[in-house]
């Protein structure tokens, strides 16, 4: 192409982008997109059918007949073993955290909560959000709040049939209303974007300590009240500057998320 | 040209599948830019109308896996295209070498250009896997300029 066309094509292309991006004031056209990320599920999904059919295979029929060679099974034993404790600490710690699940479940009968597990993450450093493999045929919709037994993980922003995206409450373009629980002073909670949260526009003069504990105050109408965000890690109380500067540690371990909860409808209080 | 297409798509879910997938479980704050190699390659080795098409078709797929503003990916990427068709009558960009500074800079410039959207400083607030970020793609970015080079002349031939 000849530079007198690729000049034309720059500006025309840049000012279409810029006028996408500018119109885009709803950030997640979500039809269109959410059609990739249905698709997406599904390849996932395909993609560890023959993995389950060929450990079948190794574990129900190639095992057992060489399991009939002594000298074969004496040569592998070490090795059997090895892999077989490396796949019991997982399968102990995937227990754990489904029993905390579980007993979380059980400490809230009413709730209706909807299990998920994570299929992958934002593909950028800056944004922070989730794939999940629910989506509205399994009792998601857009909006709905997203928890762990340690705490708030965010909100669905998007949604297809069988797949969910959630913005986590460490993304920068997330607010959540609330109110540290001991002292009931309100503020709002935002994400910072590199792991931690801010608890923002809380007087310099109120009564906040380290340590207290965050909880979803309940307005705004998303998050029902009492579900635990964090903890006070650091206030600075800058001089001539009305309010507090206060920095809050997650309840949930963000980069360790593997199973979460979606909260049904209508619900108002969790504690 | 079908064909290179289909395969260049190919090559794309996979890269979103590592991007999405397989990358952040291994270090959940890690990101690797496996199609800024492709935006390379497909800069060097095809011409331009038909790895301009590409390059602006294939960022909205991605943008279904990531919380940036709509349009961003778009952005970010053509004009990367934009300036990687600009240099490479100054540079000789076929150099492995250079393909990895580009991936490196051009990564690093991507994400920072992210912030722009969003309050944060990205430099301040995790260099660390920025870095680490930016060196992988550095790494990776001659492997996929390579595979779209045997991709394009493969068919071609």
């Amino acid at each position: 192409m000849k530079g007198r066309t690729k000049l034309p094509l720059f500006i025309v292309t840049t000012i279409l982008i810029l006028v996408l991006i500018s119109f885009g004031q709803q950030r997640y056209p979500a039809s269109a997109l959410g059609l990739m990320r249905e698709g997406y599920s599904w390849v996932v999904r395909i993609a560890e059918a023959p993995l389950d059919f060929f450990s079948g295979l190794w574990n129900n029929y190639i095992y057992l007949i060489n399991a009939r060679q002594e000298n074969a099974v004496l040569r592998a034993k070490v090795r059997t073993l090895e892999v077989g404790t490396m796949v019991l600490n997982e399968v102990r710690a995937e227990n754990t955290r489904l029993r905390a699940m579980l007993d979380f479940k059980k400490a809230y009968p009413d709730l209706p909560l909807v299990p998920a597990e994570v299929l992958g993450q934002d593909i950028s450093l800056v944004f922070k959000t989730l794939v999940l493999d629910k989506g509205s045929t399994d009792g998601f919709f857009k909006d709905m709040p997203v928890i762990k037994p340690e705490g708030l993980v965010g909100r669905v922003i998007a949604i297809t049939p069988h797949s969910a995206q959630v913005l986590l409450i460490t993304d920068v373009n997330s607010a959540v209303p609330a109110v540290i629980e001991s002292s009931r002073v309100k503020g709002i909670v935002k994400g910072r974007g590199d792991g931690s949260l801010s608890l923002e526009y809380v007087k310099s003069d109120e009564d906040v300590k380290v340590g207290d504990l965050v909880v979803s105050s309940g307005l705004g109408g998303i998050f029902p009240r009492g579900i635990t965000i964090g903890s006070v890690r650091s206030i600075r109380r800058p001089p001539h500057k009305m309010f507090a500067e206060i920095l809050l540690k997650p309840g949930v371990e963000i980069g360790q998320i593997e199973e979460v909860f979606g909260i049904g409808r209508d619900v108002a209080y969790l504690r | 040209m079908w064909r290179i297409y289909g395969s260049l798509s190919a090559l794309l879910l996979g890269i979103i599948l590592v991007e999405v997938t397989v990358v952040p479980a291994l270090w959940s704050d890690l990101r690797v830019d496996f199609f800024l190699g492709l935006v390379i390659g497909l800069a060097v080795y095809s011409p331009f109308t038909q790895g301009f098409l590409f390059v602006a078709l294939a960022t909205l797929p991605l943008q279904a896996f990531t919380g940036a503003r709509f349009g961003y990916l778009p952005f970010a990427y053509v004009m990367a295209y934009f300036l990687l068709d600009v240099m490479k009558g100054l540079i000789f960009l076929e150099n492995i070498v250079v393909q990895c500074l580009l991936g490196f800079f051009l990564n690093l410039v991507i994400v920072e250009a992210a912030t722009l959207f969003v309050r944060m400083d990205v430099l301040q607030e995790g260099w660390l896997p920025l870095l680490a970020g930016a060196v992988c793609t550095a790494a990776v970015s001659p492997a996929m300029a390579y595979a779209v080079k045997r991709i394009w002349s493969g068919y071609e031939a």
